[in-house]
């Protein structure tokens, strides 16, 4: 129900802007909608599935252990 | 665009449906007006919830009681509040919450803990009443106000009122109460509250419990240390500079009589520390301006000596009742309910540093002078004295 | 070139240098009102308002570098800016690390924003739901271009200034200033702690450059942005002032939004009581407005860098990724500071200093290359 619901957001959100560039034969700027399309649905789509992805937060942290420290 | 359109509706709605999943109606939840606490034998936490009726609020358009008690256990407040639901049709809400009372058995138990859930839960609002009572809390929400559907509210206003008028007690509120629990510096208080049985004064019938709110309790950390009479509340009160309605009985100062009553308006204090013979001190100032309540000695007031010397004897007294506020609560107690520590912590940052460690071992040796200015700036409609005893206007 | 310039000439004039203000105001301090008052109460205590004066004093400097870079390349927005002083590489890379920074903020504003309303009001509502309905009027706006933004920040602006203006005399009664004393009880180090926390969202000042190309008529920018440093860290002083003296220095550190507490204290009578509604829905008004700026400006940025001809078709595509990364910013409160942290101590130095220094440097370079080749 979720990925359905996920999967209706990424059509919703990008489809009518995909169709008019794809249209105007906008293709460079049709590829990169696509792109953030498939990132942003498989990005969701492992929140919903609680794939063990380290969050941002985390990541953050661990980039700045050199400079803060271990927190 | 018409297709855009429809999808920027379509998600527009989901803007206004953000609060379906954490919607309650106001016919679906049963409105808490006030809370007691108690601790029963086996150290689990009862609660006793104030829950408004509203249907009997309103279709009586009398103010009779509109409320009714619901209570549970359990080993945590959380829990116990949540055990609530076991006997309630209505998911309980206390938004609307007034006071929270504790009974001397819990405050000597410690109430740091029980204080966490009212601070961590997001339907807890800082600004409830906190009080302690002698007996059982839940006895206090027991008894019925005569002019008040609820005794949340009717504990409210018995707040506000000692606040601005009565200063038989030291109102306080439920952030003002964990901001002392969380500052080593200080200790907190709180209004004491409790029931007594007044007969009816037609002395037939029976005999009708009310609730009354007079004195203070005061802790060392998050426990009861003891308890303040009226008289001790209102000195704490006049420390704090909270005491505005306070009534000061002066003896006369000559011959018989009642004595004459000076009703204080405002009172300003502060406290400043200072350094006597290496040991912390604290001169602790009040002004205070006041109106003359009434007069039963056999005095002239017309003259501006007689008031100057009324003023005079005034504060005189209130620095009396002051100081033995001080060794009550430096002797007997150990309680820094004053904010000794915070005045020095402000003035002397770096000395209170070194000495808040032992400051439970300093704070009874702290010399406090009370120093109070009374400025009587109003004699009511009346001068000087307008009928003597015995008859005989003046 | 053409077509774009035709573009920019129509935007002219639609943008007041106080309007810019009022944008980049808030696209600063949008979401930091209600959390960055106690982050800095928690570490300098009393002393936290001086930390705003070291760390508004400090923005001055890091901003006044990057207007420095913004004259040597008058006209151009940010990554215009940016790819001309970088040139392909440089610029590309600064680009790529300014978007993934502006992608960051504008995700953990939008995490931190339904977090509040999670805790404070709609505790059972879905988190993804709350950040969603943040991010909707964002993109609407962002979409909308900046025109909108800077009208929305406007109205938003005049909204919390005016509802400060209503509160805080209202709490007079219950405001001590002698808890703000003692001053500097301990030394500079929290002060200088508490100054760090903001350092990091007032470093987001240098985002006036993007706007600059836009403000008609046009006015020297330096003033605009003193006018946006003092404003912010002047707001952020006030909520720590204001804080302090209601409920002392002890008791917002234990609070996750002690600013938005304020208003449980705030009761006139029976009547002016319970402004927390009020307050929230102002709060989410300038969350939204700094969101759609940055929306607006990450935008913009992916179709300068990638030289898309078209921006606005980028915005509701990316709506979904942002969502999910709003969404897994981090997995609760308690971690959210700590990651606020990282995210500050990696960002701040870099944005702040060693981007700007480093495209000044490259255009000094730049210059002195195109002097001895006309030599």
């Amino acid at each position: 129900m979720m990925i359905l619901g996920l999967l209706l957001l990424a059509v919703a959100t990008g489809l009518p802007d995909l169709a008019a560039l794809v249209r105007r034969g906008r293709r460079k700027e049709a590829a990169v909608v696509i792109c953030a399309l498939l990132i942003g649905f498989l990005a969701a789509l492992s929140w919903v599935m609680h794939l063990p992805v380290p969050t941002i937060g985390a990541t953050l942290q661990w980039l700045a252990t050199p400079i803060l420290g271990k927190q | 665009m018409r297709v855009r359109r429809c999808w920027g509706w379509l998600l527009s709605l989901l803007l206004l449906g953000t609060g379906c999943w954490s919607r309650r109606e106001v016919n679906e939840v049963a409105i808490s007006s006030a809370i007691a606490i108690d601790e029963e034998r086996n150290q689990t936490i009862r609660i006793t919830m104030q829950i408004l009726r509203p249907t009997a609020a309103v279709e009586s358009g009398q103010p009779r009681s509109g409320t009714f008690n619901v209570t549970a256990t359990g080993p945590t407040t959380a829990a116990a509040i949540r055990n609530l639901d076991q006997q309630l049709s209505r998911r309980p809400e206390w938004k609307h919450n007034n006071a929270i009372i504790l009974s001397e058995n819990v405050a000597r138990q410690g109430v740091g803990e029980i204080m966490d859930f009212f601070m961590r839960n997001h339907q807890s609002r800082l600004d409830q009443w906190i009080l302690v009572t002698r007996g059982k809390a839940a006895a206090v929400l027991v008894p019925r106000f005569q002019l008040e559907s609820n005794q949340g509210i009717g504990i409210r206003r018995l707040n506000q009122s000692a606040v601005h008028s009565t200063a038989a007690t030291v109102p306080v509120r439920l952030y003002d109460f964990v901001t002392s629990l969380t500052n080593p510096a200080e200790d907190p208080v709180a209004a004491a509250i409790e029931t007594v049985e007044f007969p009816d004064p037609s002395g037939e019938g029976e005999v009708n419990p009310r609730i009354r709110m007079r004195g203070a309790a005061v802790f060392q950390h998050d426990r009861l240390a003891g308890w303040l009479d009226e008289t001790e509340a209102r000195s704490l009160d006049w420390f704090r500079g909270e005491a505005t309605g306070a009534m000061v009985v002066v003896p006369c100062r000559k011959g018989p009589g009642r004595g004459t009553s000076v009703q204080l308006i405002s009172t300003r204090s502060s406290l400043q520390p200072y350094w006597k013979n290496g040991q912390p001190a604290v001169r602790a100032t009040v002004r205070a301006t006041g109106q003359l309540g009434d007069l039963m000695c056999q005095e002239d007031l017309s003259k501006h000596e007689a008031l100057v010397d009324l003023q005079r004897r005034t504060a005189a007294q209130m620095e009396a009742e002051m100081a033995k506020l001080m060794h009550r609560l430096q002797k007997d107690l150990g309680s820094d309910a004053v904010g000794l520590g915070v005045a020095l912590e402000r003035t002397f940052p770096a000395a209170w540093k070194k000495m808040s460690p032992q400051w439970r071992e300093i704070f009874p040796k702290v010399s406090v002078t009370p120093e109070v200015v009374v400025e009587l700036t109003q004699m009511g409609t009346s001068e000087g004295k307008l009928i003597s005893s015995g008859g005989g206007g003046k | 070139m053409h077509g774009r310039r035709c573009k920019l000439h129509k935007e002219v004039g639609k943008v007041s240098s106080a309007q810019a203000v009022y944008t980049v105001v808030l696209a600063i301090i949008g979401s930091a009102t209600l959390i960055v008052p106690g982050s800095m109460i928690k570490v300098a205590a009393q002393d936290a308002w001086i930390g705003c004066l070291v760390a508004g004093f400090g923005t001055l400097v890091t901003g006044a570098l990057w207007l420095w870079l913004a004259r040597q390349w008058p006209g151009r927005d940010l990554f215009q800016l940016v790819l001309a002083a970088g040139g392909q590489w440089l610029g590309g890379l600064v680009a790529v690390v300014l978007l993934i920074w502006i992608g960051l903020t504008l995700t953990g504003a939008t995490w931190i924003g339904a977090d509040a309303i999670l805790v404070v009001f709609l505790p059972e509502t879905p988190r993804s739901v709350l950040a969603a309905s943040i991010l909707i009027p964002a993109a609407y706006a962002a979409r909308s271009d900046y025109q909108v933004v800077a009208r929305l920040s406007q109205l938003t602006f005049w909204g919390m200034v005016g509802l400060l203006l209503v509160l805080i005399p209202l709490s007079a009664t219950e405001m001590e200033p002698l808890r703000l004393a003692p001053v500097l009880a301990n030394g500079f180090g929290p002060v200088m702690k508490g100054a760090g926390v903001l350092v990091g969202i007032l470093t987001e000042n240098m985002a006036l450059i993007a706007l600059l190309p836009m403000i008609r008529p046009p006015v020297r920018p330096w003033r605009l942005l003193v006018a946006v440093t003092v404003l912010a860290a002047g707001m952020v002083l006030l909520l720590d002032v204001w804080t302090v003296s209601v409920i002392g220095a002890r008791l917002p550190g234990r609070f996750q939004y002690p600013v938005l507490l304020m208003a449980h204290v705030i009761g006139v009578g029976d009547i002016l009581e319970r402004l927390d509604a009020l307050m929230m829905a102002l709060w989410i008004a300038g969350e939204v407005s700094k969101i759609a700026f940055w929306y607006w400006l990450f935008c913009r940025g992916i179709a300068t860098l990638l030289r898309l001809k078209e921006w606005r078709r980028l915005v509701w595509p990316f709506f979904i990724l942002l969502l999910a990364a709003s969404v897994a910013w981090v997995e609760s409160s308690t971690a959210y500071p700590a990651a606020l942290r990282a995210w500050s101590a990696l960002f701040t130095p870099v944005i702040g200093l060693v981007v700007p220094l480093l495209l000044l440097a490259a255009t000094a370079v730049r210059r002195m290359q195109r002097s001895s080749a006309s030599v």
